[in-house]
């Protein structure tokens, strides 16, 4: 019980010691407590301070240090290196190289001095020396007049030592830590050595990649207490004597010096063969790798092809399919391979099963074989067409042009391009048809146009209606009729170039030649003038004069048809006369009519009353027979005027419409 | 009695026949033009139709004709103001019983209309 309390009590005791021994403010707390994990940079390569065991993880002096300072604050920590990303990173440990790094720092917590051993008594600069050094190349900071020189780098200080002592110009470039070591080797060896400490000193440190001023003051009270506790001593003196017992080891190599010689040259054996046998078996497999990977790119380039080959394929069918001509390929045989869209579009068949089938089958005998002798000659234009037979069962022309081409299986295939002429030809089938016909027409027309103009003559020469062709009234041309309208005797007397308006009476001059300028100002291709001629003996005539502007030997002539309308007018006057008669014989009939009945009511009335009056007398019986005699006399003169009018009356038309009203006032009266 | 239609567009001349054939114990009806005649013809079927030939809306020889061509045997009178060769012509083919000329004695009338009737 005693023992157990004591040992409590001495825990309670380190840990109020470790809990006291710094304090932390306010501030820094609070960024204890933001931060959980700490970032730290460190060297990947500085063997024993810090660097990355064959397992990649960090190991070192320096790293034992940094775990066992943020295990006092209670806070994780990680390391990365150089090669990795250091954006986020919150320390930088003093081995980095990286120079931008070193601006601010903490407290040392150790101190590592180097010293340089030689095998030649004189250390000079001007001197070539070749430098020995354990994994850290630090030749550039430790002995920059060196830096140029040749250097050895070893993962063992022994190895190193070795090679250096055999070497007349060595240098051995060793830290303080490794010091030890090296003189123990010298006196194991009984070699002495020049042995220099140099001026150049490393302090380790932990720097801060930020001016963070709190995490300083925490990192150094946290340092300075591990100092004072001797820990950081502790970690060092724990990886020295690590390094000791390899040092125990390099101390029998020289007692087991034949065996090791004999063992080396075995292993030197096995590793020469086992060399040779991996360099075999390398070359074996880097050739079969190379086989390998050469095959997959062929693998690669060939399915690249075949994809272009696809793609250019398709492109090819979608461009032909797109022709409007025919695009046909077939074999030597005549088989056909391919057809486009327009195929089956120009001549109906039906892609799918055209395919395979022979050319032969749809070509006109012959063609077949001059489809298959390839180029035509271009300028013999009949030998470049060929006639295919639709899947309706028409021939359409076409123009073909041909060429070979290769399949992938070497087979030998021709390709055809076919436009469509069957339209052009029937085109010009047609034009002829048509020029034919319009030449024929032509013909007709010439010939109609003869006798037409003969016609014209013959009936300018007989018309009865005064024809004249006349210029600015200046006659140049009138036929025989018009010398009859105006009296004129044709044999005796021309009337050419002499003027139109002669014909024409003076005092009718204005008004004719105000209506023929209204006329032709109003632009008036045609129009007609009724005026009067003179004519033989002072007496004039009416004549109706069509006039017309015609082309006649390149000039504007005033083409003037005179009708002698004298006649017409007289049988207008006959016809107005006779209207007269006819309205007047129409009255008398419609008047016979209507005095009819009245006289026939006279007459019965005077019947119903006769009959009605069985005894009359002497001046009764009197006024009933002067009834009867005037009804009689009426009667008479009623017949005389129906005679009068009998012309008429047996062209008389009955329908009531027709008649005239007379009676309407005198029926309303009685009515 | 025996029933008259007659078909006169003149008042005085429709009247008189009326006043005159109702004398001698006829049944008169009366129309003044040829449409008219027609339908009361067919509304009271009288025994003889006496018509003038020039009357509105429908004029004598088309009256006679329509009914001839439903009673072939049915007496009609034909009475004319004129005597037109035309009229008298078409008024034979119609075959109109009697055609008289104005102005006509009642009596001859009175006679042929009995004669008409008999037959």
């Amino acid at each position: 019980m005693k023992r157990k309390s004591v040992l409590i009590l001495l825990l309670l005791l380190i840990v109020c010691a470790n809990s006291l021994a710094f304090e932390l403010n306010d501030l820094e707390k609070k960024l204890l407590a933001e931060r959980k994990v700490f970032k730290i940079l460190v060297s990947p390569n500085n063997y024993p301070y810090e660097y990355l065991n064959s397992n990649d993880e960090f190991e070192g002096i320096n790293i034992d240090v940094y775990r066992a300072l943020f295990h006092k604050l209670n806070r994780k920590v990680s390391f990365t290196h150089e090669d990795e990303s250091i954006y986020d990173i919150d320390l930088v440990s003093s081995f980095v190289t990286n120079q931008r790094f070193q601006d601010l720092s903490t407290n040392s917590f150790f101190t590592v001095y180097y010293y340089a051993l030689s095998t030649n008594l004189n250390i000079s600069s001007t001197k070539q020396h070749n430098i020995y050094m354990i994994k850290q190349d630090l030749s550039k900071t430790i002995l920059p007049e060196f830096a140029s020189n040749k250097q050895f780098i070893y993962s063992d200080i022994s190895l190193a030592y070795h090679d250096f002592t055999n070497d007349r110009n060595g240098l051995l470039l060793v830290d303080n830590f490794h010091k030890t070591i090296v003189d123990e080797l010298m006196q194991m060896s009984n070699k002495s050595f020049s042995n220099k400490r140099l001026n150049t000193e490393i302090d380790a440190k932990l720097w801060l990649k930020n001016e963070d001023r709190t995490l300083y003051l925490i990192i150094t009270k946290v340092l300075n207490e591990m100092l004072y506790n001797n820990e950081i001593t502790c970690i060092v003196s724990n990886w020295e004597k690590k390094s000791n017992k390899k040092v125990l080891f390099e101390r029998n190599y020289e007692q087991f010096y034949v065996i090791s010689f004999f063992f080396t040259i075995l292993f030197i054996a096995v590793i020469i063969l086992l060399y040779y046998y991996n360099v075999m078996k390398k070359d074996l497999i880097l050739n079969s790798y190379d086989t390998i990977s050469r095959n997959k790119e062929l693998m690669l380039h060939n399915h690249d092809l075949k994809l272009i080959i696809s793609q250019m394929e398709q492109e090819n069918v979608t461009v032909l399919n797109n022709l409007s001509n025919i695009a046909l390929t077939i074999d030597l045989k005549g088989t056909i391979r391919f057809v486009n869209k327009s195929f089956s579009d120009i001549l109906g068949y039906n892609n799918h099963t055209i395919i395979g089938t022979n050319i032969d089958d749809i070509l006109q005998h012959g063609d077949t074989v001059k489809l298959l002798s390839l180029n035509p000659d271009s300028s013999q234009k009949q030998e470049n067409e060929i006639v295919i037979k639709s899947a309706e069962g028409f021939y359409k022309t076409f123009i073909y042009n041909t060429n070979f081409s290769k399949t992938v299986d070497g087979e030998t295939n021709i390709n055809c391009i076919l436009q469509d002429i069957s339209e052009r030809i029937s085109l010009d089938n047609r034009l002829e048809a048509y020029t034919t016909h319009l030449e024929e027409l032509i013909k007709q027309r010439t010939q109609v146009l003869k006798q037409s103009e003969e016609q014209f003559r013959f009936i300018v020469e007989h018309a009865y209606d005064g024809i004249v062709l006349m210029q600015n009234f200046k006659i140049q041309l009138a036929n025989q009729a018009f010398y009859q309208i105006v009296g004129v005797d044709s044999d005796k007397e021309s009337l050419d170039n002499t003027s139109f308006l002669n014909v024409i009476p003076q005092d009718e001059h204005k008004e004719f030649l105000e209506t023929f300028n209204n006329a032709t100002n109003n632009k008036e291709e045609s129009f007609i003038i009724v005026h009067k001629v003179s004519v033989s003996g002072n007496k004039t005539i009416d004549v109706e004069t069509h006039f017309t502007s015609i082309n006649y030997s390149d000039k504007i002539l005033e083409l003037a048809i005179l009708h002698n309308i004298e006649e017409k007018k007289a049988k207008e006057r006959e016809l107005i006369e006779h209207e007269k008669f006819l309205t007047v014989s129409s009255f008398a009939i419609t008047a016979n009519d209507k005095i009819n009945s009245p006289l026939n009511a006279i007459l019965g009335y005077t019947e119903l009353l006769d009959v009605q009056t069985e005894k009359k007398t002497k001046t009764q019986r009197n006024a009933f027979d002067n009834i009867y005699e005037s009804i009689g006399i009426i009667q008479k003169i009623l017949n005389q005027l129906k005679s009068m009018t009998k012309v008429t009356m047996e062209n008389y038309n009955f329908d009531n419409q027709k008649m005239l009203k007379i009676d309407d006032e005198y029926t309303d009266e009685h009515k | 009695m025996k029933k008259i239609l007659v078909a006169e567009d003149e008042k005085v001349m429709r009247y008189m026949i009326r006043d005159f054939l109702e004398s001698f114990g006829f049944e008169v009806i009366l129309a003044d033009n040829g449409l008219e005649a027609y339908v009361l013809w067919k509304q009271y079927s009288p025994d003889l139709v006496l018509t003038d030939i020039n009357m509105p809306k429908m004029n004598g020889i088309d009256l006679l004709k329509k009914i001839k061509h439903i009673k072939p045997e049915f007496p009609v009178i034909v009475m004319t103001g004129v005597t037109i060769e035309k009229s008298v012509k078409l008024a034979e083919e119609s075959q109109a019983n009697a055609i008289l000329e104005k102005p006509f004695k009642m009596k001859d009338l009175v006679t042929i209309i009995n004669q008409s009737i008999v037959i």
